[in-house]
């Protein structure tokens, strides 16, 4: 194979919609990686991320539309030999050693990297005879990881890479991201940690209950998940200009806005007082879809 | 992609044998349960009888029970493993590498055949060591071959049941298959006459929804 008998685009998926049962993961979702991007998924848990990264690699096929990796079916093993991916969670079989779980990986490969080079450039070095069940669960996220780069890969999918891990070793597995990317590697990526997608990614791809929500590169994606959730416990809140979205359960009063300091200034000028309102950290906001 | 070419069906067959026999053999109790358990019972339930010196019967309680052994070999690794394998997220992974099904399953059946003998060798040699079994080399060959065939249908049954089946309630229903087999088969009793637990297992695996 060369290099351009797939074109630009190395993945892609084409009006793909994907059920279980009566719950719908995926709603025709169309979707292009091209050769090159680091492109980043975000959305919450149960969005339809990881179902979209099972159709790439080929563990699930889709219900209805089509899905192409390297212009062929991601489920014919001879589609997945320039794929790279690691295991979701640190699921990796706690009897074999650290070398012989990346011997396995790596002898699929025509040419794959060397056990020592991948040790090294993960932090794993001397850890090649212990037993994966008596690693960290650092280490064992970045061995985890590293079964992504094994065969020297085009394309990696990488399902949320760093969760769990601590702030040195998530730093070691962006420094790889980056690496890979530098050398011309094609990344999906997905996360529910915007400061991940904003430290990796060029492209933002937000997905939410099975549907694209928004596509573009980041500066254009963030205004749009930057928004924030506000909670108070109330008899009643008054009309406030500012706020998207607005839900009430009981007394319990939920808000979510994209810009905060309008929402703060016309709570103050209400004379509501937010003495007990509740902002919940940065992380992943569902917005009010517009 | 470099002239380097991807390894074929063979070589990579051999590469998942290699890890599948490691990964079962580094469990000591799977080991244990498949080469003692055979033997043990063959030296607590026929060696201490009268008929362990008369050659027909020995020969045939050694058949009977290599025949026990080749079968829960096959039903657990097939059954149990596939079961305990589709659940686990190393699984998905090892389906995303660039092979297909084939070799993962042709490894799984000669992990189970490396098991299977292991089993047996054990009660082969106390056999035709303490007892008055006797078998020539041919007929021995032939009686391989026989218990390899008679392990087929249980193979399926835990296979089917392992893919289908890939959460906790499997162990039951496995259980179960085996012993409603068992009794159409006669080598049990009939349902009625067996113990309360193993009847209940006989009718979870008639109607698997009451497991």
């Amino acid at each position: 194979m060369t290099d351009d008998d797939t074109g630009d685009v190395l993945a892609r998926t084409i009006d793909a919609t994907r059920r279980y049962g009566d719950v719908m993961a995926l709603d025709a979702v169309t979707l292009d990686v091209p050769r090159r991007q680091l492109l980043g998924l975000l959305g919450p848990n149960g969005a339809g991320k990881t179902t979209l990264l099972r159709l790439l690699c080929g563990l699930r096929h889709p219900t209805s539309g089509r899905v192409e990796l390297f212009g062929g079916d991601p489920r014919d093993a001879s589609s997945r030999l320039r794929l790279g991916v690691t295991p979701q969670e640190t699921g990796l079989p706690p009897t074999l050693r650290v070398g012989e779980v990346l011997a396995l990986a790596s002898g699929h490969y025509p040419d794959p990297l060397s056990t020592r080079e991948l040790l090294e450039r993960f932090g794993l070095t001397g850890l090649e005879r212990r037993q994966t069940g008596g690693l960290s669960g650092g280490q064992k996220r970045r061995l985890a990881v590293s079964l992504a780069f094994v065969g020297r890969p085009d394309l990696v999918l990488l399902d949320e890479p760093t969760t769990g891990l601590d702030v040195e070793a998530r730093h070691a597995v962006w420094d790889a991201v980056r690496d890979y990317h530098a050398g011309g590697g094609t990344m999906l990526l997905t996360s529910h940690y915007l400061e991940e997608v904003e430290a990796l990614a060029e492209r933002v791809v937000v997905v939410d209950r099975g549907r694209v929500r928004a596509d573009g590169p980041l500066e254009a994606v963030r205004s749009v998940v930057a928004a924030r959730r506000v909670r108070r416990r109330a008899a009643s809140l008054p009309e406030l200009p500012g706020a998207d979205r607005r839900s009430r359960s009981g007394d319990r009063h939920e808000l979510w806005t994209a810009d905060s300091d309008a929402l703060v200034r016309a709570l103050v000028a209400s004379g509501a007082g937010f003495a007990d309102w509740r902002w919940r950290p940065r992380r992943w906001r569902r917005p009010s879809w517009r | 992609m470099s002239a380097a070419t991807a390894p074929g069906l063979v070589r990579l067959t051999a590469l998942h044998t290699r890890y599948q026999v490691l990964e079962t053999v580094r469990v000591p109790i799977a080991v244990v349960g498949t080469s003692v358990f055979p033997v043990l019972s063959f030296l607590f339930f026929v060696v201490p009888q009268d008929f362990a010196q008369q050659p027909v019967p020995a020969t045939a309680a050694a058949a009977q029970l290599s025949l026990f052994a080749v079968m829960s070999v096959c039903l657990f690794s097939f059954g149990v493993g596939v079961a305990e394998d589709r659940a686990l997220p190393w699984d998905g992974y090892l389906r995303t590498l660039p092979a297909g099904p084939v070799p993962r399953l042709t490894a799984r059946l000669g992990a189970g055949l490396v098991l299977a003998m292991v089993g047996l060798v054990p009660l082969v040699v106390a056999a035709w060591v303490l007892s008055a079994a006797t078998l020539s080399p041919g007929r021995l060959l032939l009686t391989a071959l026989a218990l390899a065939a008679a392990g087929v249908p249980l193979l399926r049954i835990g296979l089917t049941i392992g893919v289908l089946d890939a959460e906790q309630g499997g162990d039951r229903r496995r259980a179960g298959a085996a012993a409603a087999a068992g009794v159409r088969r006669r080598a049990l009793p009939p349902a009625r006459d067996l113990p309360g637990l193993a009847r209940r297992g006989v009718g979870v695996a008639a109607d698997p929804g009451r497991a």
